[in-house]
């Protein structure tokens, strides 16, 4: 009899961290979105306060914005992005994987190209960074925002490498969207984390911009 | 010795863990420092290449581009020379590592190198805080030293106030993981059922970043360090010299090592208990965690953010802390103390988890009022991000805040109040043991009392326009600090050596150990609320002549109390290394999950999934469940979710 | 939540008999400590009584003092008393099995909450009678004396001194400091570089000297006397060594003290630049001199 309990309770460890695991990675993606927000929410805070006190009359004396023409091409890519990301997880859900590697790539395509972009402003900026508060936050919310999104960019790569390399191991129970395997469900508790996170940048990128370029 | 393997079953992809490592040479701490210089050589030369000609470098011979370059690049290089960028960047392949297997190995080498068990890396958390509190400790009695006298001294200003700041920055910064680190990695686990973190990685990684920032902390001592304390207020901090570049970039990577303990200690005590162990029954000690991790999580971004601000202010020449250009320098009062004060408080909470841990194991009594006493913790979190402007009451900023903020900061002793009425109740009646780590906690309690009650006066806007800024404050926060935390962090050492070493400390050596520290404690900090009122400011190096007598006494205390400590550290390392007296299993007759697993600690914590039958502080109660069934015989774990019902 | 008594040797009578001593003992040593406190100790202590606010100030440390002793001095007779009485050992039983009692909770989260709800109303009422207390309320306050102000002294810090600027003496810059008595003052505190604290301990005055900010204090002198002025907030090097004295001295002796430093410095504050609540820091090298000098926009003078 021991022989057989002791069998079922490793199988049951196994099924128990497994859930454990989903949990945490759920926990995790959900304790992310409150640090990014906490760090937007210091720079947000440097914005407001400095526009408020307007010392010396800096805050921008002249109205000068970074371009605001890149400034929205990065939000279009960024929401566009994410809009890809909603809808072709759908598709992986139907089993349809194939769709959700073209997807997901361009969903990455773009969120690279966002962060290029916004390294890119910062070469070309038409201020001094010292020339007024606007033009301080501006400078420091750039590197934040490209780093934010090519960090999030790399997670998004791992999740396609990883649906391409397990390929051939879930291809037998519908693919890796539905497959009952446990590397599969890990794999959608980590998409679905980042969906989550990506979608939520994607809202607050669209704050920081109408901030940085247009308010 | 039999190598002990215990392998974890790990959902995912057969779950995250190292690769299987080849025997031979593996990356360590050598390689980690090899391939850090070299990354801060390449970032310094960067830094030139681009910056050289900025015309403030040309200007004034001072590159801060090519020092935090070389900081970054360096940090990067720390990391890949000890490994710890191998799994990030083969998950860019999708190569998810086989099975992590967690084995006994013997020998010291495992503590210095990336490692995965959670044991470990408290371990190595235990000795780098130690090392950590003892080198500013050492600053500390530098600064006594000078202050021995008024008019003769013994460093110059400048090299005064450079060891004023570092020892401020190390103690707030690092110790900050001085709970996290040694006893939450370690004991959490253990204490909620469960063979392994939430992610191992993470927790391993936050321990590497400790050494990088104090490594980069001090190398500020050879560049002219900072004279701006650990405060950094602008534009002083924007004066200084490149010795700051080493305050804000080491103070960051602590930030980023307190985000990821943070969010694997979060993970871990949502989704890794141990079935039974339900909320009310967790630990006070993991209680104490998540309410730190979750106050480390919202509040820590916005000091990176700070110190960001500070450092491109310093290298990039924008003026976001300087009003001249538009900036202001209340925006850096403002982010730092947004962060600063919570920081009070997350240095405060794991003391208490810890002492409301130990207290019931001496008083051999329940925990009085369990709920009070996460109420007290949490309440005491919640409050913290409320009250950040009371250290700014005199600062010039919006005066019809003060009320609120009075108001808000004298709200926080409520809770504060819970966790002594818990204290006192749990005191009530008890049959108490005087062991070494009663002693600690029980001094924990009277020292704390003083913190707190001198916490009334300070964030009373009327009596703060008189101590703000002054020696009382400084006693103040010593005492809610050294007095709580520290206490506590000493009388968990002695408590659970047997259970992290297999020895028991010595009881006669740990009692001189406990007077000497506690009285001279005293000895220092109590005259320090007297020379504050009597009008003395912090971070002088001269002072009236009057206070020369009470100074001098604080100096000559603050030796008895560095000589205590030395002689623990001397007693712990011969009993450590050389005498190691065994310990019987659980000596203090524990009820703790943690007590229950035996020395040493089996590699994966638990032979298997314990089911928790009861709390962990039912002492006194003669028909008491034992705290969990080790060893489960029913399949009793199926179909059920962590710390569900049982 | 009560509990039921698990062993004999835990009776409610002997409970009762605990809490009569623990009060016993306390409310003794609590009103001999607080007699002390507020008619021994509490005239000398600090800031002292030079002026309205240094008064205010003195009297909200003799109250918090008289109410937190008491405080103390429970949890020590509490403390002590359980580590005399209650004892264990190795060989003894474990202690009371009690997880909680209602009325002993209630208790106490009523007493805490209304002491410190207390404190807060007292300290909010302390803070707006007296006109901000002394404490620097920014470049405009809120909380004003009533009666008018009399004096205005501009307080400059700067890197690493305190200088003196009176604008009802021609903007005259002294780098001493007197005051009349019953006078009714008005501080001015700014910086031109780093932040300062002008910190004038018998005066119960302390203020944040800001670059660019203009941080008003306010204070009445009541007695004559020596005081003392400390820069308070870290500024540097020499921020030790950043503190002067200054007198209260009578009306007259005051005015005959201002007008004779405006003869004999006419001349310099002549070349002064006008007299202004903050002065511009750039030209003075704050920052490190990692700013050029001037506006960079060219938009303000």
């Amino acid at each position: 009899m021991s022989n057989a309990v002791s069998e079922n309770v490793t199988v049951d460890e196994e099924q128990y961290y497994h859930d454990a695991n989903l949990g945490a990675i759920w926990s995790a993606s959900r304790t992310l979105i409150a640090v990014v927000s906490t760090l937007f929410g210091g720079l947000v805070f440097s914005y407001f306060y400095l526009r408020s006190l307007n010392s010396h009359g800096l805050w921008d004396p002249n109205g000068i914005k970074a371009s605001p023409l890149l400034g929205t091409i990065i939000l279009a890519f960024i929401i566009a992005s994410a809009v890809i990301m909603q809808v072709v997880n759908r598709r992986l859900r139907m089993g349809i994987t194939i769709d959700w590697q073209v997807g997901a790539l361009a969903a990455l395509g773009l969120g690279v190209l966002a962060g290029a972009f916004q390294i890119w402003i910062l070469t070309r900026l038409n201020f001094m960074p010292g020339s007024s508060g606007y033009a301080g936050v501006y400078v420091a919310s750039g590197p934040v925002n490209a780093l934010v999104i090519l960090l999030s960019m790399y997670w998004l790569e791992t999740l396609v490498a990883r649906s391409i390399r397990s390929r051939k191991l879930t291809a037998q129970d519908g693919g890796i969207g539905v497959s009952s395997q446990p590397s599969a469900e890990n794999f959608r508790a980590s998409l679905d984390g980042f969906t989550v996170f990506w979608t939520y940048f994607a809202v607050l990128s669209i704050v920081v911009w109408y901030l940085l370029y247009v308010l | 010795m039999a190598i002990k393997t215990t392998s974890i079953a790990q959902g995912g992809d057969g779950g995250r863990a190292v690769a299987e490592e080849k025997k031979g040479f593996r990356l360590n701490v050598f390689t980690g420092l090899i391939v850090g210089v070299l990354g801060y050589l390449f970032g310094h030369w960067m830094g030139n290449a681009i910056a050289g000609g900025y015309q403030q470098v040309v200007g004034s011979g001072q590159n801060d581009v090519a020092i935090l370059l070389g900081f970054i690049f360096g940090t990067i290089g720390w990391f890949l020379g000890l490994g710890i960028l191998n799994y990030p960047i083969q998950k860019m392949a999708g190569i998810e590592p086989p099975a992590e297997k967690y084995e006994y190995e013997p020998g010291v080498m495992k503590y210095f190198r990336y490692t995965l068990d959670n044991k470990v890396v408290g371990i190595q958390y235990l000795f780098g805080m130690l090392f950590y509190f003892f080198t500013a400790g050492l600053l500390a009695m530098g600064i006594r030293t000078e202050l021995l006298s008024p008019t003769n001294h013994i460093w110059g200003p400048a090299t005064y106030l450079e060891i004023v700041g570092e020892h401020g920055t190390m103690m707030m910064m690092m110790m900050t993981s001085v709970v996290m680190g040694p006893f939450g990695n370690y004991l959490v686990p253990l204490m909620i059922g469960s063979k392994r973190v939430a992610f191992p990685r993470l927790e391993a990684a936050a321990f590497w970043f400790t050494p990088a920032a104090y490594i980069i902390l001090l190398s500020a001592l050879w560049q002219g360090g900072f004279q701006s304390g650990w405060t950094g207020y602008a534009p002083l901090s924007i004066q200084q010299g490149v010795g700051q570049d080493a305050y804000l970039f080491s103070f960051a990577l602590l930030g980023f090592s307190m985000i990821t303990s943070s969010i694997n200690m979060t993970a871990t005590i949502i989704n890794y208990r141990a079935p039974g162990m339900r909320w009310s029954r967790l630990p006070m000690i993991a209680w104490g965690m998540i309410t730190v991790a979750f106050t480390m999580l919202l509040s820590v971004p916005i000091l990176i953010d700070g110190l960001y601000v500070m450092g491109l202010d310093r290298s990039v020449q924008t003026a976001m802390l300087y009003a001249g250009h538009g900036g202001s320098s209340f925006l850096w009062e403002n982010l730092f103390w947004f962060f600063g004060h919570p920081e009070v408080y997350l240095l405060a909470l794991p003391g208490f988890g810890l002492t409301m841990e130990i207290l019931p194991v001496f008083a051999r009594k329940p925990l009085f009022g369990y709920r009070t006493a996460v109420a007290g913790m949490v309440g005491v979190a919640v409050l913290s991000f409320f009250v950040w402007q009371h250290h700014l009451f005199q600062s010039g900023m919006n005066p019809d805040m003060r009320p609120l903020f009075m108001l808000t900061t004298e709200l926080i002793s409520i809770p504060t109040g819970f966790i002594y009425l818990v204290g006192l109740g749990t005191l009530w009646r008890a049959r108490m043991r005087f062991d070494v780590p009663m002693l600690f906690m029980l001094a924990v309690f009277f020292n704390f009392l003083f913190g707190g009650i001198t916490g009334v006066y300070v964030s009373d806007v009327p009596v703060n326009v008189t101590v703000h800024g002054s020696y009382f404050v400084m006693a103040h926060f010593h005492y809610t600090i050294m007095g709580q935390l520290i206490f506590a962090v000493m009388g968990a050492i002695y408590y659970y050596s047997p259970l992290y070493f297999g020895i028991k400390l010595n009881e006669k050596w740990g009692k001189i150990h406990f007077w000497t520290m506690f009285v001279s404690f005293n000895s220092t900090f109590l005259p320090l609320f007297v020379l504050g009122l009597l009008g003395m400011p912090r971070r002088v190096f001269e002072y009236a002549a009057r206070l020369q007598h009470l100074n001098q006494w604080v100096t000559i205390s603050s030796y008895v109390l560095g000589l205590s400590l030395t002689f623990f550290v001397i007693t712990f390392v011969w009993q450590l290394a050389v005498t190691r007296p065994k310990s019987p299993l659980n000596p203090w007759q524990s009820r703790g999950l943690e007590w229950q697993v035996g020395y040493p600690i089996p590699p994966g914590n638990f032979d298997k999934i314990p089911v928790i039958l009861s709390g962990p502080y039912e002492y006194g109660d003669p028909n008491a469940l034992p705290v969990a069934d080790l060893k489960p015989v029913e399949p009793s774990a199926v179909g059920v979710s962590s710390g569900g019902e049982i | 939540m009560t509990t039921t008594e698990s062993t004999s040797e835990f009776t409610q009578a002997e409970g009762r008999s605990h809490v009569r001593k623990i009060v016993g003992i306390w409310l003794v040593v609590a009103i001999i400590a607080d007699y002390f406190v507020w008619f021994v100790y509490g005239p000398h202590m600090p800031p002292g009584a030079m002026t309205d606010q240094a008064r205010g100030q003195q009297f909200d440390i003799k109250v918090i003092s008289v109410l937190a002793i008491p405080v103390l001095l429970f949890l020590w007779t509490f403390g002590f008393y359980s580590i005399a009485k209650f004892r264990g050992g190795r060989d003894r039983p474990d202690g009371y099995y009690v997880k909680g009692n209602v009325k002993t909770q209630t208790a106490w989260y009523v007493i805490t909450a209304t002491l410190v709800l207390f404190l807060a109303g007292f300290g909010t009422y302390e803070l707006i009678v007296p006109a901000g207390a002394g404490g620097g309320e920014g470049p405009s306050p809120i909380w004003t004396p009533s009666t008018p102000v009399k004096l205005v002294v501009q307080v400059i810090a700067q890197q690493w001194r305190f200088t003196y600027r009176w604008p009802q003496f021609g903007g005259m810059e002294t780098t001493s400091i007197n005051l009349p008595v019953n006078t009714q003052i008005q501080f001015d505190v700014t910086s031109i570089d780093v932040i300062h604290d002008f910190w004038a301990y018998q005066l119960g005055v302390k203020a944040d000297a800001n670059p660019d900010v203009n941080n008003v204090a306010y204070a009445k002198t009541l007695q004559l006397g020596r005081f003392t002025v400390r820069c308070d907030e870290l500024c540097g090097i020499w921020h030790g060594a950043m503190y002067n004295y200054g007198n209260v001295v009578s009306q007259q002796q005051f005015y005959n003290w201002a007008t004779q430093m405006q003869k004999q410095n006419a001349t310099v504050t002549k070349l002064l630049p006008k007299f202004a609540l903050t002065y511009t820091p750039s030209y003075t090298g704050a920052g490190g001199g990692y700013y050029p000098s001037g506006d960079p926009n060219g938009t303000t003078a």
